[in-house]
């Protein structure tokens, strides 16, 4: 699906990068993106090029995918507990002020 | 680009979005809630508050944040792109209806200057006055975002500029967009400090000097380098238009949902367009800011020290900017730190920035609805006999509740598309979901201030501004 063409819009595409000395970089083949640490990379891989990928690489990818959706739970729980906060603590408020 | 790889992993994570959003939808809503119920705050300077205004201002802030955090459940990036590529064609307008917008655009700015000079001398019974601040500062400036972005068919100066030759000058690509953001803040500037609101006279003078410039402008540069490069009322408008749902493209006209034009990705190149996105923001808050009770104490106080009023206009006017350019340009800071990534601050604001578009575009509606509504049985009486209108004009002085309630709901409507908008470019640019969402982190606090901000300008009892002898609507 995807062809060289493709390719190559993607790599004029990528907005510019910036990297001060002393930055752990990896440069993504296929578009020229640097990206920062193997989790970005790798992340970066399957959900640009997914098929230019070998099977390795792309299990690589699931793997990262999957230790993201797991820190993505953790972050929506902290999430919906900062609107239970939110709310009761407004309700709780609004009330304090109407008795 | 690839979905599949991701498609390919994505646990039925659209459903559980949607049904999270069901769930803590109404959580939202009653968070919000209070500030419609409190709306009549916004209505005037003699309403008295009926809550604390800390507790007013903590809850916009708190809806805001509300809506961060709600957006933030969303992860699924195929959805996100499927929102945001929705759209249709419709029928380009012909050229007689753009031919009849530049004879319209024309005979308005005639109209204008004509009666601005000739006339009564009092503002409001001014047609001209009328004409600038009601009807096209006012009501047509909404129709952009509204709407679709007009401009380029009415604007009468570009007409006017086009029936001359022009020499096509080579413009200096080093200016970039500069010179229409130091245009965009002397405009303002002039609105600020002089009785631009009040005085017909000045304002035909205003309106011809604004032409002559134009002209002579598209003259040496060209009508097309001009009207896109330097002149601030056509770059205001063009991005306006970003945030409505009509868009003019190279074939016709494209309908889409409000506000997702605005994560193109084309929306905005450079600094100098960003700079101008946040002096459009900034515009609004200055001309209400110098209208409070503090920015008077304030400013009486440094008179009072022997600085020139002028001075500390002028002074205050330029560091708020630069406050507003600096609160954006640290927000940049964090999403690059948070997202974890090398992309550029400057490549990261172009498509954080236009977020800003919507909140901007909430906010017009909410200084100008009940103001051009309440006018519009003037304007209809001024147009009927502009040289001798009646000394006593009909105006609309009691609306219905309902009016500032939808000021309001559209105020936050241009916060929560902001968030979202602010949202899809994370996605777009990241590709951590995590980091997606944590790169949102610094413009959502500089969204929670400038709203917070924004309710204590619009609810605090305005004030004539010290030192001017009037003006400023």
């Amino acid at each position: 699906m995807n062809t060289a063409a493709d390719t190559d819009t993607t790599e004029s595409d990528h907005p510019p990068t910036s990297i001060s000395a002393g930055d752990a970089t990896e440069e993504c083949p296929y578009c020229a993106l640097d990206l920062p640490d193997g989790t970005q990379y790798r992340l970066h891989l399957g959900v640009e090029h997914y098929d230019q990928l070998s099977d390795a690489e792309r299990e690589r990818f699931h793997e990262a995918y999957r230790a993201e959706a797991d820190a993505l739970d953790r972050f929506r729980i902290i999430a919906l507990g900062g609107l239970v906060l939110l709310y009761f603590g407004f309700l709780l408020v609004y009330a304090l002020l109407a008795a | 680009m690839d979905r599949q790889g991701v498609a390919a992993v994505q646990p039925p994570s659209l459903l559980r979005a949607i049904l999270l959003a069901v769930l803590v939808g109404p959580l939202l809503a009653v968070v919000s809630g209070p500030v419609l119920a409190h709306a009549s705050a916004l209505r005037g300077s003699t309403t008295t508050v009926s809550v604390p205004t800390w507790l007013f201002l903590s809850t916009g802030g708190g809806a805001v944040g509300a809506s961060f955090l709600l957006a933030s459940f969303v992860t699924d990036r195929s959805f996100i792109r499927s929102i945001h590529d929705w759209g249709m064609r419709l029928p380009a307008p012909g050229r007689v209806l753009t031919t009849v917008a530049r004879v319209v655009g024309v005979a308005g700015l005639g109209v204008t200057v004509a009666v601005g000079y000739l006339g009564p001398a009092d503002g409001y019974r001014n047609l001209a006055v009328l004409l600038v601040w009601v009807v096209w500062w006012g009501g047509y400036v909404a129709s952009t975002y509204l709407v679709g972005n007009s401009w380029p068919a009415l604007n009468p100066f570009r007409t006017l500029a086009s029936l001359g030759p022009s020499l096509n000058y080579p413009y200096p690509d080093r200016l970039g967009s500069w010179p229409s953001v130091a245009g965009l803040l002397g405009l303002i500037w002039l609105e600020v400090i002089s009785p631009l609101a009040d005085d017909p006279r000045l304002l035909a003078t205003t309106v011809v000097a604004y032409a002559g410039v134009s002209i002579a402008g598209s003259a040496v540069l060209g009508t097309e380098v001009w009207f896109s490069r330097v002149d601030p009322i056509s770059t205001a408008f063009r991005l306006f238009g970003r945030v409505a749902p009509v868009a003019r493209t190279a074939d016709g006209l494209t309908l889409r949902l409000p506000g997702t034009a605005l994560s193109d990705g084309t929306v905005l190149a450079g600094r100098d367009e960003i700079a101008f996105v946040v002096a459009l923001l900034y515009a609004t808050t200055f001309d209400g800011f110098v209208a409070t009770g503090l920015w008077r104490d304030a400013a009486t106080a440094i008179v009072g020290l022997g600085v020139p009023p002028l001075a500390v206009y002028f002074l205050s006017y330029l560091a708020g900017f630069g406050l507003f350019i600096g609160a954006f340009w640290w927000s940049m800071a964090v999403a690059r730190r948070f997202g974890n990534t090398y992309i550029t601050r400057t490549a990261l604001a172009e498509r954080f920035a236009p977020s800003l578009l919507a909140i901007a575009a909430g906010y017009h509606v909410a200084h100008y609805l009940a103001f051009v509504v309440g006018l519009l049985p003037a304007v209809a009486t001024v147009a009927a006999a502009p040289f001798a209108p009646p000394s006593q004009l009909p105006v609309l002085t009691t609306l219905p509740g309902w009016v500032s309630g939808l000021e309001l709901a559209l105020v936050l409507l241009g916060h929560f598309v902001a968030v979202w908008v602010a949202h899809a470019a994370g996605y777009q640019l990241l590709p951590g979901r995590l980091e997606a969402i944590k790169s949102q982190y610094g413009i959502t606090v500089v969204m929670i201030c400038y709203t917070m901000i924004s309710l204590w300008i619009v609810s605090t009892p305005s004030v004539t501004p010290p030192f001017l002898g009037g003006g400023g609507v």
